[in-house]
């Protein structure tokens, strides 16, 4: 396991609590890890990004043009973003905007092989009763894609081990109503593929579920 | 054992590995997280156990811990880079002094800068003051540092600076946790002729220091921190990098495939420089490029420079945090220059451009929904006309959104301004309104001393103190006001009245912000006390705890927004909640449920009153 990722929201949305799951299970499997984070002023509501980096060296942030995931907890930050994913990376972006991304962008995301999935982690996060868990629901999709370089169970390992005691049932259920929201056909496909006509909506297709969260 | 630990974590693990017994701070970003870290490993088996203490400010944290060192024992104060202003006086000086207990002083820089009003360099700082200086890459090499400062600093009798940057500090990695072995040190404070500083014996204390930091350097040249590339060459360019920029260039040259044509010599002690193993290595190559955060330090150092590239000839751009894409950029160039490689570029523009032309809104921070500042400076707007507003540093700087700030220059700052605009303005006979505003941490910091300059020399302004007793903004640390010490266990409460009181002034007001129609009537009725014959200072202290730290304090006010809403915006941007957003169908203002804490705060910021506490049971 060798990837780069870069997660990105605005403050107060958890994208710390996000980077602390992903480098305990990387950590867990025996990986080296070496990230960075944005705390201070940015996190009254400012544009917040993490990097973060599994057996690739010391040097912490990630160079645009090189990441293989993208993890936007916000459209717009996710736009801003983009840049950092290499040729054939991947983007899961929490939005309900049925526009994203723009025909336009989307189309440069296709010459370069790059996909990306949506859905409105918001939404389902609302339905579980707390829109704080928007963060773990989209990592929950995100784990759900079979190329997604964390095992699915590496995450729910973490989830068991990181942040309060009392919201680790919360987490452990956002994490697994994310994992089974992901359907390969959720969002937009590669190039060769028609973008779907419905952009990935709440609830999706459940084709998965039987992986187990 | 090992564990992810963040690198300010992962500093504090150090400290207490290496015996550090007593550890001051004062907060600010990136620098906050080491003292609890410390507190943390510090209740952990096989630890002597900790004094730490959040302290009033960065001068007062150096010279508590520095006494512990006199004492004898291992200790240690961090803070900011820009802390480490209001602790000059004392670090010049303890360096010309020296120490008996091993004593690391830890100055967090922010290139960038993300989080401070300055970029500047701990490094020079330390060169100015004469102290040794490690520059941490990772947290890994941060915890080893910080551990290895103590011998270091006993060895030659000198305070020790660990200068990590934002990078480290807040940077996350696998960290090994050695076993804690506790020091059998118990302080012993002996009378010396050093700890008294005469300018006799400074001169000869000064001419010590010249011959300790030689040996320092000596010692530098041999430091394990350092990594001279073994490879004869000739190379057509090398490079030296100090700190994070040597994992940062390593990267970068390894993944263009020149990991043998470019060697990297790495710096992890900019001062005293090892100059001579770095210039012999310069010797080797056509040209040498230094890659250092934020100024140039080690460059600076090495004294002949016509092979040299870098910050100081324009080379590297002369301000701004050193990313991979800076340094690709540097590097690419240089690359090209010299004939050695052409590499293609990083950036795929053609999809940067796409992603400007949507023109999406910047988004800078705010205060967040249902802090108390906010209605602070809103009342601060109403009960106001053509007022001079200094501000100050803390999340209230933020109260510039709400066009509440007009100034904001360091810790204190709005006090002695305001007393300077009065002054000046008042030589033209123009009395107009001054408002100040700062917050309670900041106030004891560093405004205590300008307040009582105010109330003497006859200055006339209002001054606000935001008292939501906390240090919010660098994550909630308590203030004298409170009455828990860093460690949770009992102190004396100060109370904010009798310091204000105790400064001389007499009018004097509390308020609770969230009482908008009061709190205007009293920035109004101090106004009036200003100007009065016998008027001078009046204060104010609007008084409501953080709501991010205390959420259990807001009376749940659910409010909506009425249909007769027709998009004015004047609620955006006079009150600028984070969670007032424009519905661009519907052409209304909405209630973003998901932040809104109903503070019902945003029901007097519709001069309509089409804002309104919402029907029973419809929130
Ligand atoms: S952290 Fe507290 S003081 Fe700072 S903006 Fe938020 S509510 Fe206000
Ligand atoms: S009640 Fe109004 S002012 Fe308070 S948080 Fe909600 S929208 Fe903001």
């Amino acid at each position: 396991m060798r990837v780069k990722i870069v997660i990105v929201g605005v403050g107060g949305q958890g994208i710390l609590f996000l980077t602390r799951l992903l480098s305990e299970a990387a950590r867990a499997l025996g990986h080296e890890v070496i990230g960075t984070e944005t705390h201070g002023m940015s996190q009254r509501g400012g544009s917040v990004i993490s990097h973060l980096k599994v057996n690739c060296g010391a040097a912490p942030l990630v160079r645009r043009g090189t990441a293989d995931v993208l993890l936007a907890l916000d459209p717009d930050e996710a736009y801003r973003a983009l840049g950092f994913l290499r040729n054939g990376g991947v983007a899961f972006v929490n939005t309900g905007r049925p526009d994203f991304p723009s025909p336009e962008i989307a189309a440069r995301l296709s010459e370069r092989n790059i996909t990306v999935y949506t859905l409105n982690a918001d939404a389902v996060a609302s339905e579980l009763g707390s829109p704080a868990l928007a963060n773990v629901v989209l990592l929950g999709f995100a784990s759900g894609h079979p190329g997604f370089p964390w095992p699915h169970e590496a995450i729910v390992g973490a989830v068991k081990r990181v942040g309060k005691v009392t919201l680790r049932r919360a987490n452990e259920r956002a994490l697994a109503q994310g994992y089974a929201a992901f359907s390969p056909t959720a969002g937009l496909l590669r190039q060769e593929s028609p973008r779907s006509p419905t952009p990935s909506r709440h609830p999706p297709a459940r084709g998965d579920t039987s992986r187990g969260a | 054992m090992e564990a992810v630990l963040l690198g300010n974590e992962a500093i504090g693990r150090g400290l207490v590995e290496g015996g550090c017994q007593v550890m001051t701070a004062y907060p600010g970003t990136p620098s906050s997280e080491i003292l609890p870290a410390v507190l943390r490993f510090g209740r952990e088996p096989g630890s002597a156990g900790v004094y730490a203490e959040w302290s009033a400010n960065e001068k007062v944290a150096f010279e508590v811990a520095l006494a512990a060192s006199w004492s004898g024992l291992r200790a240690a104060v961090a803070m900011k880079q820009v802390g480490l202003n209001v602790a000059a006086d004392a670090l010049t000086s303890a360096a010309y002094a020296g120490t008996s207990g091993g004593f690391v002083v830890i100055s967090a820089d922010d290139p960038g800068p993300h989080s401070s009003q300055t970029e500047q360099d701990s490094r020079l700082f330390a060169l100015f003051a004469k102290v040794p200086v490690l520059d941490p890459a990772t947290p890994r090499e941060a915890k080893a540092m910080a551990s290895a400062a103590f011998e270091l600093s006993e060895t030659f009798g000198l305070p020790v600076m660990l200068r990590p940057t934002v990078r480290v500090c807040h940077g996350r990695q696998n960290v090994p946790l050695e076993p804690l072995r506790p020091l059998a040190r118990r302080a012993h404070f002996r009378r010396e002729e050093r700890w008294v500083a005469t300018p006799a014996r400074r001169y000869r204390d000064h001419l010590r220091l010249g011959e300790t930091l030689e040996q320092v350097q000596a010692h530098f040249a041999r430091s394990p921190w350092n990594t001279f590339p073994a490879a004869r060459g000739p190379f057509t360019l090398g490079i030296i990098a100090g700190g994070t920029c040597s994992a940062t260039v390593e990267e970068v040259i390894a993944e263009a495939g020149l990991a043998e044509a470019v060697p990297v010599a790495k710096v992890g002690t900019p001062y005293p420089l090892p100059v001579e193993p770095l210039m012999e290595f310069v010797g080797r190559c056509e040209r040498v490029l230094v890659l250092e955060e934020p100024d140039a330090v080690i460059e600076l150092q090495l004294p002949d420079r016509r092979r040299v590239a870098g910050r100081l000839d324009g080379t590297v751009p002369p301000a701004g945090e050193l990313t991979p894409d800076v340094v690709f950029d540097v590097v690419r160039r240089q690359l090209r220059e010299l004939g050695v490689a052409d590499l293609p570029p990083a950036h795929d523009k053609a999809l940067d451009e796409l992603v400007g032309a949507l023109a999406l809104p910047p988004r800078p921070p705010r205060l967040c929904p249902g802090c108390g500042h906010r209605s602070a400076f809103y009342a601060i707007r109403r009960g106001t006309r053509q007022a001079i507003l200094p501000g100050d540093i803390g999340c209230y700087t933020l109260g510039a959104n709400l066009r509440a700030v007009d100034t904001v220059l360091d810790m204190g700052a709005s006090i002695s301004m305001a007393a300077g605009f009065y002054h000046a303005h008042r030589l033209a006979g123009d009395e107009r309104p001054i408002v100040a505003a700062i917050g309670d941490s900041t106030f004891v910091h560093a405004g205590l001393p300008a307040l009582a300059n105010a109330v003497h020399t006859g200055a006339r302004f209002v001054l606000v103190i935001l008292d939501n007793r906390v240090t919010a903004m660098t994550g909630f640390q308590p203030t004298v006001e409170s009455s828990q010490l860093a460690d949770g266990s009992p102190g004396v409460a100060v109370s904010l009245e009798a310091l204000v009181r105790g400064c001389g002034v007499r009018w004097l007001r509390v308020v609770d912000p969230y009482e908008i129609g009061e709190m205007i009537a009293l920035v109004k009725e101090a106004q009036e006390y200003t100007r009065r014959p016998d008027g001078g200072v009046a204060v104010i202290i609007a008084r409501r705890p953080c709501v991010l730290h205390r959420r259990d304090s807001v009376t749940p006010v659910p409010v909506e927004v009425d249909e007769a809403c027709d998009g004015c915006r004047y609620c955006l941007v006079a009150f600028e909640c984070p969670a007032l957003v424009m519905n661009p169908t519907t052409g209304r203002v909405e209630i973003d449920r998901r932040i809104c804490v109903d503070c019902g705060e945003c029901v007097d910021a519709c001069y309509k009153g089409l804002i309104v506490p919402a029907a029973t049971g419809s929130a």
